[in-house]
């Protein structure tokens, strides 16, 4: 039985301007100890997918349907008493900016032992105790004197480090990393990624890591999930996305990624236009308008499946043949999506 | 800190210094009474009135006469006396506070005590039929005049000129008062007319302020913490959500204290600094106005600095260098 | 609905309460008697009923301050409303006399003699101080009363018009010049014995000084308790007064007044001192309680009307409130003539107002009925045609309500065909101003003063004259620029007089006089200098025969009238409201309530 199960998704938010669709029919799963990496740009759904699964999008002004089971209980059916018991303790969240993430009038320590607290019966000093432990195993120097700094007082860096301990606080199944290092610089995305790492190893819990970076997913991630305005358009693992992709969109993603063993081009690629509203999506394909590649079917949703033969876990959304895949596909070059010659 | 609060000390010093400054200024430029006309008389000769100039001192340059005020202030405390009744210009202010900040504590209690919750409920609720009916009544309570509030619930609901449920003490009824009790049910109406608008308007900052908060990343970590809604609402909303509440309470009462609530104090016929103020101010009585402006200043400087340190005590992102 | 109604008409009337109320220590507050253009329906009750019972405690609402409670600075008709009940004087106001003075503290009438310079008095030695100073009255305290007026710290603003002719009064002033803190001695009072007090002249003044001694300067002070309070600039005898008459202001053992707090509260109670054997007054409630701070006097006369044990103070009703009463409590309500006239001043020094066919043409086509319809009609008094205000001696003689005859003044409603005739005699062929003076009028800036001068100032504009309005508070328009002609105020809209006591030098002296016109606090507006006048006033002033007076000063009203030099606009009444279980006894001297003689049907 996978960890986590989501079959079909939605997720429609009522605003003035009308209905949007920000997530449509969204399934996927992750298995215990694995890490899937979700990604794509920002308005396509991968947040809110992760923040659905939470239970943190719930409102008058929201429509949810389908399931998303936990270790077999739906958690999109669960009553609030008993989504709170898993939030936090069984499933854990990190964001993207760990500034704003943070209390900004309370002690790192005492939100740190909030988390304890509100899932376990111990006592306020042994939360505090823990809380240290936890700040020096993420990494924070000197924990027993930065637990009582405030937020403000931590470098960016150090702030994720903290969230991160406070995610790990009860020992999850599993922690869903939303943009976890997209507000941090460069040398310390990196240190963030590879501490992520090593809990993971150390800890043996299962990784669900949301970003629109490809590279942080090269890094980390065993399985990746590519979704475009609201929907799924390629599941596979890690390395048939890098090497096989087989939506004309992950083309586009793979080609605007920096890569340090070709030659650096004047700029880098990107896909034309923009993603479309959610409210008024087109009608089929959602890529279909900036598709260089998009023909009369596309007009249909091409549904998700398996496309190449004995692959049965890649699969993809889109009509175009496994064939002429490989043919249009000039990722290899570097430069994204293209005009077709001629 | 400490520094800090010293030197917003010497800070609001030199602005009562350069309040009275301007008063003094005010006074002497623009059109009023002469004090000592007023005070000889409509009979008094041009040799009277001059020396009554003399012994008030008014017949000095100005910067003479500030350098007497200020002198007598630093060195004795002292205000002078007022042109218009002969006392001096403490006892009149000193005999005046008790009403006012009587009226002021009342209202501010009620009006928080109203304001918070309602603007709490209606910031958990948004768009609900309660908040809309809570927004509708404060917008109205806001638009409305307070005196013509204070008038309104005057000739409804107070025990002389009421006419619907004549059951509050009425128009002057704090003059009678003797025990704190009588004072209390005298400041009923006055209570409930001050406060109303006040209390629309806190419970519409509340509102903005908690949805505000509420709307903030750390209240995602707090629920993805699993916290129960109530502690999130409760120490990760309305910790945040309070604190500009603190500030406006704070600007609220300094400036109520300082004479603010002079429409109240005159519908109710409160005797507060308010009413010796117009009062003042009508009969030129230089050395009261002065006295309640330097008072105004003080307090408003006092519940600044009060809100500046809460400010710190709340915010610990804020330090004072 | 109707409450809201009521409130909204409320609103405007506070302020206008400020400002009329600022007006009243220096000039503006008059009033009238039933008489020609319109009867008093109203007229107040000027004695007390036989069966008036003692006991209870009085309520009089105020909307402002007594000025003084120092008898020697008060001047003020609420003052005064205090004064005749707690300072008993040498000669006094009983509530229905409203010729003589009656002796009061004075021990029988007065003795005028040496053809009018000296004035003796045998004083009543068995009237008692309150405590603390619990003495016997003697003839140095008043002596010391009148000496002490002349400290800047206490300064008696009428003190040099009634005394000014004393014997040794300039000595004194020159003493005072000198030190500013002692009291200085005038020779011309002199204490023969305890029991007797004279007064030297050097001219016939005596007859006047005897009346001007019915105002609180005629009450006693005790120096050896008084002295210390006199010797601070200012005098903090006010708060420390101790009284003679049978009430007295709640004190602590020092002296030092408690009931008394500026602008909240006076609290009257017996003084135990006070003995009823030597005293005209009854003293029938047991308490006065004054409460002041009510600015918002529509709120506060229903609150009268519908109450018990009230009345009001210096406030008349606001218009509204005060025609409901005429219909639905008549019997809650009297007009007290309070003797002074209203009139818009004329500069007669600034041109085109140097013509007195302008000032005509001016007073010709000026709508009193309109100027009346501001403070509120027919009810509030009738409109004046002179200047000496119905029930002060001279008012027959100078017309009477009926007006001196000028054709200028014969029409209340205003007359603009003998405007332009008037105008046309000056000079102005269209019947109309058509030179280019811009004239400085300096008007209220708020309440009833404002719609006065702004009905004003539209009926100048009418004439065709350039009116720069210049709006300021009451007091203002008074101290920095009616009374200062170097200020070049044209037109003051909102000026009036009232009656010192009940002779026509107190209306007529300082304000037309031209020797009265001074560089500040000048009160002749209109600046008039005419020789003819100032010699008839010179002589008036010295006859000491009251009819001869009554003749002289009605004779110098007309001639003052023929000048033009204001617009007499009404004399108006004060009204006095009171809750239905409140006998209330008007003073007529004084125009309002008279507390020692008031009482309450249920005590």
């Amino acid at each position: 039985m996978s960890l986590l199960s989501v079959e079909d998704l939605n997720v429609r938010f009522h605003t003035e301007d009308g209905v949007v669709h920000a997530v449509d029919g969204v399934s996927f799963s992750i298995e215990p100890g694995e890490t899937l990496g979700i990604v794509g740009e920002s308005g396509c759904g991968k947040s809110v997918t992760s923040m659905t699964i939470m239970g943190l999008t719930q409102s008058d002004n929201t429509d949810i349907s389908g399931s998303a089971s936990f270790e077999g209980a739906n958690l999109l059916a669960m009553g609030n008493d008993d989504l709170r018991k898993v939030r936090g303790n069984e499933i854990a969240m990190i964001f993207q900016d760990p500034l704003s993430s943070l209390h900004p009038f309370y002690k790192v320590g005492k939100q740190l032992s909030e988390a304890i607290t509100t899932h376990r019966d111990v006592s306020k000093s042994e939360a505090r105790k823990h809380s240290i432990e936890l700040l020096g195993m993420v990494g924070v120097p000197e924990p027993s004197r930065r637990i009582d700094d405030y937020p403000h007082e931590f470098s960016g860096g150090m702030r994720q480090r903290a969230m991160i301990a406070m995610a790990l606080s009860n020992d999850p199944k599993l922690l869903i990393a939303d943009e976890p290092t997209t507000a941090l610089d460069v040398t310390t995305q990196a240190q963030i990624i590879d501490l992520l790492a090593k809990l993971q190893a150390e800890l043996g819990m299962a990784v669900m890591i949301v970003t629109h970076d490809l590279g942080v997913i090269a890094e980390t991630a065993d399985r990746v999930v590519v979704m475009y305005a609201g929907r799924i358009v390629e599941e596979g693992v890690l390395d048939e996305i890098f090497y096989d992709p087989q939506h004309p969109y992950t083309w586009g993603l793979l080609g605007s990624l920096p890569r340090l063993d070709r030659p650096r081009p004047e700029r880098l690629p990107q896909i034309a236009g923009l993603p479309p509203s959610l409210i008024n999506a087109p009608q089929g394909c959602h890529f279909r308008p900036r598709c260089p590649h998009a023909f009369g079917r596309c007009v249909e949703i091409p549904p998700l499946k398996a496309r190449i033969p004995d692959r049965p876990d890649h699969l993809d959304r889109c009509w175009l043949d496994v064939e002429s895949k490989r043919e249009l596909r000039v990722v290899d070059e570097g430069i994204g999506l293209r005009e077709p010659a001629g | 800190m400490r520094r800090y609060i010293a030197r917003r000390i010497l800070w609001g010093i030199a602005l009562l210094f350069i309040t009275s400054a301007v008063v003094f200024v005010i006074f002497f430029v623009f059109p009023t009474a002469d004090p000592a006309a007023l005070r000889a008389g409509r009979s008094a000769t041009p040799e009277q009135i001059e020396l009554i100039r003399k012994s008030l001192g008014l017949d000095q340059p100005i910067y003479v006469q500030f350098w007497y005020f200020m002198r007598d202030l630093v060195l004795h405390l002292d205000l002078g006396y007022s042109y218009q009744s002969n006392i001096d210009v403490s006892t009149l202010i000193i005999d005046r506070l008790p009403a006012t900040i009587w009226l002021v504590t009342g209202a501010s209690i009620l009006w928080l005590a109203i304001g918070i919750p309602v603007g709490i409920i209606a910031a958990l609720r948004p768009r609900s039929f309660l908040d809309r009916v809570t927004m509708v009544t404060t917008l109205t309570l806001i638009s409305a005049p307070v005196f013509w509030l204070g008038l309104v619930a005057l000739y409804l609901f107070s025990d002389d000129v009421g006419s619907l449920l004549p059951i509050f003490p009425g128009i002057g009824s704090y003059l009678d008062a003797t025990t704190p009790l009588e004072k209390a049910g005298s400041m009923l109406l006055p209570w409930i007319v001050l406060a109303s608008a006040s209390a629309a308007i806190y419970a519409r900052y509340m509102r903005s302020s908690l949805m505000d908060s509420m709307s903030e990343d750390y209240i995602r970590t707090a629920r993805a913490k699993g916290l129960p809604e109530k502690t999130v609402v409760r120490r990760h909303g309305m910790r945040s959500a309070i604190t500009p509440i603190v500030t406006l309470l704070g600007l609220d009462i300094g400036t109520l204290l300082a004479g603010n609530a002079i429409l109240t104090e005159t519908v109710f016929n409160i005797p507060g600094v308010g009413r010796l103020l117009a009062s003042s101010i009508e009969r030129s009585d230089l050395p009261v106005i002065q006295g309640l402006v330097l008072f105004g200043a003080f307090f408003i400087i006092v519940f600044n600095l009060i809100v500046d340190i809460a400010y710190a005590y709340l915010d610990p992102r804020v330090r004072y260098q | 609905m109707q409450t809201q109604w009521r409130a909204a008409a409320l609103l405007s009337c506070l302020v206008c309460l400020v400002l009329g109320l600022a007006a009243c220590g220096s000039s503006s507050d008059s009033g009238s008697k039933e008489t020609g253009t319109g009867q008093n329906d109203f007229p107040p009750v000027n004695t007390a009923p036989d069966n008036s019972k003692k006991g209870g405690t009085l309520t009089v609402l105020a909307a402002g301050d007594v000025d003084y409670l120092d008898p020697g600075a008060g001047y003020y008709q609420f003052t005064y409303m205090v004064d005749f009940a707690v300072e008993r004087t040498l000669v006094g106001w009983p509530p229905d006399e409203i010729d003589t003075p009656q002796p009061d503290l004075a021990d029988g009438e007065p003795v005028v003699s040496d053809g009018g310079k000296t004035l003796t008095f045998k004083i009543k030695t068995d009237v008692k101080y309150s405590p603390p100073v619990n003495r016997a009255i003697k003839s140095a305290d008043f002596k010391y009363a009148i000496e002490r007026g002349l400290l800047p710290g206490v300064a008696t603003g009428y003190l040099e018009s009634y005394f000014g002719d004393l014997i040794g009064f300039g000595d004194a002033q020159a003493a005072v010049r000198k030190d500013r803190s002692s009291v200085p001695d005038i020779s011309g009072i002199t204490t023969p014995d305890d029991a007797t007090l004279v007064l030297k002249f050097t001219k016939p003044v005596a007859a006047t000084a005897l009346q001007a001694l019915s105002l609180p300067i005629g009450s006693p002070v005790p120096e050896e308790y008084a002295k210390q309070f006199d010797s601070q600039s200012p005098s903090t005898y006010g708060q420390n007064l101790v009284a003679t008459g049978p009430y007295m202001i709640e004190n602590n053992s020092a002296g030092k007044l408690t009931g008394y707090t500026p602008g909240k509260q006076i609290k009257l109670i017996r003084n135990p001192n006070w003995d009823a054997s030597t005293d005209y007054r009854p003293a029938y409630v047991d308490k006065i309680d004054i409460q002041e701070g009510f600015s918002d006097t529509s709120s506060a006369s229903r609150k009268i009307l519908t109450g018990s044990d009230q009345v009001n103070g210096d406030f008349p009703p606001d218009p509204p409130v005060l025609k409901e009463a005429t219909t639905q409590t008549p019997d809650q309500l009297m007009l007290a003539p309070q003797g002074g006239s209203r009139y818009i001043s004329l500069n007669t020094t600034i041109p085109p107002f140097d013509d007195i066919n302008v000032r005509k043409a001016v007073i010709a086509g000026s709508d009193r009925d309109a100027l009346r319809l501001t403070r509120g009609g027919a009810i509030v008094g009738p409109i004046a045609s002179h200047y000496i205000p119905p029930a002060v001696p001279g008012f027959e003689e100078a017309g009477g309500a009926v007006g001196p005859g000028y054709d200028f003044l014969a029409n209340p409603k205003g007359d603009m065909a003998l405007a332009a005739k008037y105008m046309k005699k000056a000079g102005y062929k269209s019947g109309k101003y058509e030179g280019n003076q811009t004239l400085l009028m300096v008007g209220d800036d708020s309440g009833v003063g404002r719609k006065t001068a702004e009905v004003a100032l539209n009926s100048f504009e009418k004439l065709g004259f350039k009116v720069n309005f210049r709006p300021v508070t009451h007091d203002t328009m008074y101290t920095r620029f009616c009374n200062v002609p170097k200020s070049k105020t044209a037109i003051c809209p909102n000026v009036g007089w009232i009656k010192d006591f009940n002779d026509g030098q107190t209306i007529l002296d300082p304000t037309f006089n031209g020797q009265a016109i001074q560089p500040v606090n000048n009160s002749n507006w209109p600046e008039l200098n005419d020789p003819k006048i100032n010699s008839a006033i010179d002589k008036a002033r010295l006859i000491s025969d009251p009819n001869e007076r009554a003749k002289a000063w009605g004779e110098i009203d007309r001639q003052i009238s023929a000048q033009a030099p204001a617009i007499p606009w009404v004399w108006d009444y004060f009204p006095v409201i009171m809750s239905t279980d409140v006998v209330g006894v008007v003073n007529a001297f004084n125009g309002n309530i008279d507390l020692s003689y008031t009482s309450l049907k249920n005590p």
